[in-house]
This record gives C-alpha cells, sequence and structure tokens, in this order.
C-alpha cells in the first residue's frame, strides 16, 4: 500500500511537470472549437482528466503537447462536434483557388491591394470567420494556424489521412477567404466594381 | 517547374513542409512569373493576417488560474478515487487495520484495534474536497516553499501563541525530526497554527510532517471523521489517508491537533502524544 500510494505522487508529480504547462494551449484552441467558454473550460477539464487516467499510456519523451490535443480532438469530436455541427452554408468547391487573389482586380483602390484590404478587416471578422468554419475544417485549421502543428501531426491528432488534412486546410483556407472578402465588403470600406 | 508545380505547392510552402530544394525552385520560378508571384504573395500576406489576428485574442490570466485550481482539483479527486478504491481491496482480503505504514501502531498490533467506520471509503468522497483537500494542501504548500515558514518571527510568534494562549507546547525535536518554521495560517476560514518539520538526515520536500494547532471548539470533528476512529490504549485518533498524504487528528484538551504526511514511513504519532500538553 505504501508503494501504490508513492507511485500515486510521483505520478501526479510528473502530470504536473509535463502535461499541465500545455493546459493554456489547450484552453486557447478549445476556445477556437467550441461555442463559448464554458464549454472550453469543461473540453479542457475533461481532457486532462482522460489525460491523468491513461497517463501511463504515455511515452515519456515523446510529444506530450501533441498527445495532450490528440486526447482533447478526440473528445471534442465525439462529445462537443455533434451537438455544434452546422449545415455548411457555401459549397466550398464553388469557391475559386486563390479566391483573394482573384478578386484584387476588381477593388477600386490605391495602394498595396491585400494590405488595404485587411486593413477593412476587424479583429472580430477573422474570430467569426473561424468560428463559423464547418467543424471539421475549424479543427485542422486551428491547429495549424494557431498551434503551428504539422500536417503529420495534425494528422495524428485527428487520426486522419496526411491528405484529409492537407485537403481540409486548403478548403479551410478558401471558405476563410471568402468569408474575410465579404466581410469587408459588408463593412463598406472597399468596393467591388463589379457591384 | 512550372507554374502549376508552383501553385501546387503554395501551401506547402507557407505552412513550411516543403523540402529545401523546392523551395528554392520556386524562389527560382517567382522571379520571372509576376502571376505566381501575385498569388503568393497574396496568400502569404493572408496567412499573416490570419495568423496575427487568431494569435492575439489571448485569455486573461485569472480565468487561466481558476481553470487551472480546478483541473488540479479534479485530479485530486482522481487520485482520491484511485486510493480509495485500493483501501477498500486491502481491507477486504484481511482484517488489518488501515494503519499498517505506523511502525508505532504495528509494534502494538497486539492492542484491540475499533474500527467503527469502514464505510468512510464509499461516503467520504464527497467529503474529502471541503475538509481534507484544505489540509493536505496546506502541507503540499509548506513542501514546495518553506521560506515563510522559515521566518524566525513567525515561528516564535507561533510557538508562543501556541504556548501562553493554546496551552500547548511544540516540541523542537521528535525523534529524528526537527522543527523548521511554523506561521498561523486561515485554513477553512479557520485561524491554524501550521509548523513544519523535517527530516536532519533527509531535506526533500516528502520528508516533512505538519503539525497543526487549532481549537477544538473551531474545528469539529464530525461524523464522517468520527467514523475513522481508532482507539489504542484509550488514546482516540481520527486517521485519514489518501492521495498519499495521511492525516491524524488527535484531541488534546481544548485543541485539536493534526499532523499531516506525505511520507507512510513516518510515524505521526510520535508527533501527538498527550503529555506534550501543558
Amino acid at each position: 500500500m505504501a508503494d501504490q500510494k508513492s507511485d500515486i505522487m510521483q505520478k501526479r508529480k510528473a502530470f504536473e511537470n509535463e502535461a499541465l504547462p500545455h493546459m493554456n494551449a489547450l484552453y486557447r484552441t478549445a476556445l477556437r472549437m467550441v461555442k463559448n467558454q464554458s464549454d472550453a473550460e469543461d473540453l479542457v477539464q475533461e481532457a486532462f482528466a482522460k489525460a491523468y487516467r491513461f497517463w501511463d499510456k504515455f511515452e515519456p519523451g515523446s510529444n506530450c503537447r501533441a498527445w495532450l490535443f490528440k486526447i482533447m480532438t478526440n473528445i471534442f469530436i465525439n462529445d462537443y462536434r455533434s451537438k455544434s455541427r452546422s449545415p455548411v452554408s457555401v459549397n466550398v468547391d464553388e469557391i475559386d483557388d486563390y479566391y483573394l487573389y482573384k478578386q484584387m482586380d476588381s477593388l477600386e483602390q490605391d495602394g498595396n491591394p491585400e494590405q488595404v484590404l485587411f486593413s477593412k478587416i476587424f479583429d472580430d471578422d477573422v474570430k467569426k470567420a473561424i468560428e463559423e468554419l464547418p467543424d471539421d475544417f475549424k479543427m485542422v485549421v486551428v491547429l495549424s494556424f494557431l498551434e503551428g502543428f504539422s500536417y503529420q501531426e495534425i494528422a495524428e491528432i485527428t487520426d486522419l489521412q496526411l491528405g484529409t488534412v492537407k485537403s481540409r486546410l486548403h478548403r479551410g483556407r478558401k471558405l476563410l477567404q471568402k468569408k474575410l472578402y465579404d466581410y469587408a465588403i459588408k463593412n463598406g470600406y472597399i468596393k467591388d466594381k463589379t457591384q | 517547374m512550372n507554374c502549376q508545380e508552383v501553385l501546387n505547392l503554395l501551401y506547402d510552402i507557407i505552412d513550411q513542409e516543403a523540402s529545401e530544394i523546392d523551395v528554392k525552385e520556386v524562389q527560382e520560378h517567382l522571379k520571372n512569373c509576376k502571376d505566381c508571384y501575385g498569388v503568393y504573395k497574396v496568400e502569404g500576406a493572408l496567412q499573416n493576417f490570419i495568423t496575427e489576428k487568431i494569435k492575439s485574442q489571448n485569455e486573461p490570466s485569472p480565468k487561466l488560474e481558476s481553470l487551472r485550481t480546478k483541473i488540479v482539483e479534479q485530479l485530486d479527486q482522481i487520485d482520491c478515487d484511485v486510493n480509495g478504491a485500493r483501501g477498500s481491496e486491502s481491507h477486504s482480503d484481511s482484517k488489518r487495520p488501515p494503519f499498517l505504514g505506523f511502525t508505532k501502531i504495528l509494534a502494538a498490533a497486539a492492542a484491540i484495534v475499533i474500527i467503527i467506520g469502514a464505510g468512510f471509503l464509499i461516503s467520504g468522497y464527497f467529503h474529502h474536497d471541503e475538509f481534507y483537500i484544505p489540509l493536505e494542501r496546506a502541507h503540499w504548500n509548506a513542501g514546495k516553499n518553506l521560506n515563510p515558514y522559515k521566518n524566525v518571527q513567525h515561528l516564535y510568534t507561533a510557538l508562543s501563541h501556541t504556548a501562553n494562549d493554546m496551552n500547548y507546547k511544540i516540541n523542537q525535536d521528535v525523534n529524528n525530526y526537527q522543527l523548521i518554521g511554523g506561521q498561523e495560517e486561515e485554513i477553512m476560514q479557520v485561524s491554524m497554527t501550521h509548523f513544519v518539520y523535517a527530516d536532519k538526515t533527509d531535506r526533500t520536500e516528502t520528508r516533512l510532517v505538519s503539525v497543526f494547532v487549532v481549537p477544538a471548539e473551531q474545528f469539529i470533528i464530525d461524523d464522517e471523521l468520527e467514523n475513522n476512529q481508532v482507539k489504542i490504549d484509550d488514546i482516540v485518533f481520527y486517521d485519514h489517508n489518501c492521495r498519499g498524504c495521511r492525516l491524524v487528528f488527535h484531541r488534546v484538551g481544548d485543541l485539536i491537533i493534526i499532523t499531516a504526511t506525505t511520507e507512510k514511513s513516518i510515524d505521526l504519532l510520535e508527533f501527538i502524544p498527550g503529555q506534550q500538553a501543558i
């Protein structure tokens, strides 16, 4: 019994040293994956509880951050995604590749076109554009853009094929471009000559 | 590379997934191709723009701090579950008292030990959070940072307070352990005097003993704790053992003396013999 207790203490110490420091990263990602703060907190808490229960499955020396994200993403897919799944309002495949680049010519403005365009997009627009991405795209976009995970890491975290990761990232980007462009137009600061 | 090949590599390059050779070839191509250069420029700028925006939305630290606390409490509970489950296993296979770690108790094994409650293993789960964890945490905190306890003025005040006001004298040495610090602390809204002993030969954080002194009127031995009562030679103790931390409660006159340690081999009873009371 005595040995078991010191086992628990050692496990706890290792977990607090190796896993807990990644909490901020998990939380900021969770906030962007789910709809509200309280869901994000629940998600992160569930992830840490599960990680702690399965701590003996973690290989010391391997990438703890990616391991934690895998656990959290798994919970997200199983328990959170279905609740908040929204139908894709835009058919991604109808959006041109390099959408923004192709709109540049039709913009009425002076100076560096993309910088002018970006200056008309508010912080909240970017936030909203990401929030509105379908969950499948949002997951890979956030893992890549916010957390800087490599394609391979994202494939392992999400249990997807490498090709699927790349294609979802690509389509997520197209959707983002379209949404951001629409916001800029809606904000009224730039005008589309064709309209 | 032709334009199509260059454009196919666009996102690999933006995401820093392309090989060095590819990067070089693309760079060469962009020098001479205005169209491809335009695409790369806009896509690259967009990537920087979005990444910067998405990363700048940071969370306020109080929010993170409270989340951390919630997670740590959750870990406490998991540890406790594991311990509780193991405790009940060892209970069922023999009639041994739950005091196995105590050398002194082992020696006194012939003495009649009355264990009133085994029910605490089930019911204690909810009770644990509000009652034991604050004490355990106070003990752990001392292990993490001993400096406040080592403050001579704090220790002196704490010692004279227990001696004069509480009528209880703290020993400087208990066997191999030495009093190294102490201070007044508010735990569960009750003001307690918290003394810390360290092993003279091994001063690591696990080989510490905390002794909390608190007036009995302010600290209620409730039913749950009462269930853990153990009686040896007419001396009554209340034992709680969880998450690798053992707590022993003992009444001395008008005081409750609580000892805590994470080191199982330490005989906590040495720290609370009745004769220590003045």
